[in-house]
């Protein structure tokens, strides 16, 4: 008798805790279905042998699934993940989500990082790049290469120069078997030097390396270790790149980019190579010299030297710093136009976006509106600046007009886009516990000629108020209209638990 | 509510059972030999789909037990059982019918 209580004790044990995996509203009622059958079977196992006992404890276990299916079946599921759907934290997660799927998606914003990194260069507050400016301020044209040669040659305001071919190209590289599509550029074996970049692998290129070896190239880190498997050997030996053979001069660092991340191989070319092209110019300035006064210096010289009259354009000495970071102000410059943009429209009372509650929530309120507009624009960011043209110290094409507005414009027209949805997504939220408004109601009757209705009525799920919108507005000044709902009503919204309705 | 178009062996065998008049879960659960893991879940399922009908047993009882919960199939319920016949007719042979059983 001892044991068999022992069992029934046990089983009454199982069935509550399982009980604890029931939601709170259907509990009661689950224990109680269970506890009946169990002392029902109880009553008339009484005398039975211990293999009745056994089945009874087993079935008292699979209760345990039956819990769970309560717990997870689609109905609640759906009621509860509605529920959250509605919350601020839901927003502000599914946001942050995104951003993180975006920056996991661009490989750890490589092109962020070239833009607000310093530049990997030695000593790189005195690298600029030199080009003409024209009529319209924002293009620059490339420069002549004997004017490189004139600089050079007795230029005392310059430390060093080199040029640099503007158009970088794909090519194909074939290691041994294998075939690889690589980003390359032709530059002037003096550029490495300029930037007083210590290669990793092999010697800094010095002037008139391309004469000695004329196939040279130099690889960048990423490439050797993807394609040559960190070899530290790889000096001097051999690949073919678009078909002609090629010998490796060298390994750069890691961090280093020029003229953008994506290029991989830079092939050394001496000046025989850019005699008749024009070319983009990287400089280094000797200490104390500025931009503004390297600028006339260069330009005086070119015109004594060439007969070079500047008409209608101007040489123009940018810092590479500057010139980097150069796509990251006039985003920020487009933001700073579409902000007041947006304070307009609620100023004139278009949206309702008043809290109308106490100081704590109104702080909780604007809190959460400033985290939703950071995060949205930082995924706006993230998605401009990584998936659009890629920032070149010097472009690729001859002018930064053709070549940024794309990025700017995406930007311009997403940061009022992403503001308002912002904005409209804010006024749309219960003032106290700022979840989404629903059950929209229509009242009155659709219009005539619109056939659209008067008014929406939102509710909020907690009860806390009513949002009324006009759907045909009367005028401009036809706002939203909020109305806190008192205690009294929360019952007519809040789902309850059986117990609790019953008091 | 429209019904389900096909219902599982295991669903058809419990609505049978049901019908044959085994209205309590473990009723339920002796007749067809099913652990309650899976029995109780149908049960929920089929009564969330309105082919079931759930009640608590009403009024003191002779056997002074506690009132129990019992099921029973609705209308929509024996039109999908009829069809899940069609499809399993060994069904009709399995349980035994209960005359006078439970409420």
């Amino acid at each position: 008798m001892k044991a068999r209580l022992t069992i029934l004790d046990q089983c009454r044990m199982l069935l509550r805790t399982a009980s604890w995996i029931v939601p709170r509203r259907a509990r009661a009622e689950w224990r109680r279905e269970w506890e009946a059958e169990l002392e029902t079977f109880w009553r008339t196992a009484q005398g039975s042998g211990e293999r009745e006992l056994t089945r009874l404890r087993r079935r008292c276990c699979g209760a345990f699934v039956d819990a769970a299916w309560h717990r997870c079946n689609q109905e609640d599921l759906r009621r509860a993940g509605r529920q959250w759907s509605q919350t601020p934290a839901f927003l502000l997660f599914l946001l942050s989500l995104a951003l993180l799927l975006f920056v996991g998606a661009s490989g750890n914003l490589p092109r962020m990082q070239a833009i607000l990194l310093n530049p990997p260069y030695n000593d790189w507050q005195r690298i600029a790049t030199i080009s003409r400016t024209g009529v319209i301020s924002s293009a620059e044209w490339l420069i002549p290469y004997a004017w490189v040669k004139v600089w050079r040659g007795r230029e005392p305001c310059l430390e060093g120069v080199a040029a640099y071919s503007s158009k970088s190209r794909e090519a194909v590289m074939r290691v041994g078997r294998e075939r690889a599509t690589i980003r390359s550029v032709l530059v002037e074996d003096s550029l490495f030097q300029v930037f007083g970049v210590k290669l990793f692998l092999g010697r800094t290129p010095q002037p008139g390396d391309a004469e000695t070896c004329p196939n040279c190239v130099v690889l960048s880190s990423a490439v050797w270790r993807r394609y040559f498997a960190s070899d530290p050997s790889v000096i001097r030996k051999k690949v073919t790149i678009e078909g002609q053979e090629a010998i490796i001069a060298g390994v750069l660092p890691e961090r280093f980019w020029f003229p953008s991340s994506s290029v991989g191989v830079w092939k050394l070319a001496g000046p025989a190579t850019f005699r008749r092209e024009e070319a983009g110019v990287v400089a280094r300035l000797r200490p104390g010299v500025s931009e503004a006064s390297a600028e006339s210096t260069l330009q005086r010289d070119i015109e004594n030297a060439t007969g070079e009259t500047f008409s209608g354009s101007t040489l123009q000495v940018w810092p590479v710093q500057e010139r980097i970071r150069q796509p990251l102000n006039s985003y920020f410059m487009a933001l700073a136009i579409s902000l007041p943009i947006m304070s307009m429209v609620i100023w004139s009372g278009r949206l309702n976006l008043r809290p109308q509650c106490a100081a704590a929530r109104a702080f909780r309120w604007w809190s959460f509106l400033a985290a939703k507009c950071l995060l949205l624009l930082s995924i706006l960011l993230v998605v401009v600046v990584e998936w659009t043209p890629e920032p070149y110290i010097f472009p690729p094409a001859t002018s930064t007009l053709l070549v940024e507005s794309a990025s700017l414009w995406l930007f311009s027209v997403g940061c009022v886009v992403v503001l308002w949805w912002a904005f409209a997504d804010q006024q749309c939220r219960c003032r106290l516990c700022l979840r989404r408004l629903a059950l929209p109601a229509h009242i009155g009757r659709p219009g005539c000629v619109l056939l659209n209705w008067a008014v929406i009525e939102l509710a909020c799920p907690e009860g806390h108020g009513l949002l009324h919108v006009s759907e045909s507005d009367v005028s401009w000044l036809d706002p939203a209209q909020w109305m806190h709902l008192d205690e009294s009503w929360e019952s007519l919204f809040c789902e309850k638990s059986e117990s609790e309705v019953l008091g | 509510m429209d019904a389900p178009a096909k219902i599982s062996h295991t669903s058809a065998l419990i609505l049978q059972t049901i019908s044959q008049g085994y209205r309590y879960g473990f009723d339920i659960m002796d007749v067809t030999g099913l652990p309650s893991g899976t029995v109780y879940p149908a049960l929920r399922r089929l009564e969330r789909d309105g082919l079931l009908q759930s009640k608590w047993e009403a009024g003191l009882l002779a056997q002074e037990r506690p009132a129990r919960k019992y099921y029973r199939v609705t209308r929509l319920g024996n039109e999908v059982l009829a069809n899940a016949l069609k499809r399993y007719p060994l069904l009709e042979r399995l349980a035994p019918e209960v005359k006078a059983k439970g409420q």
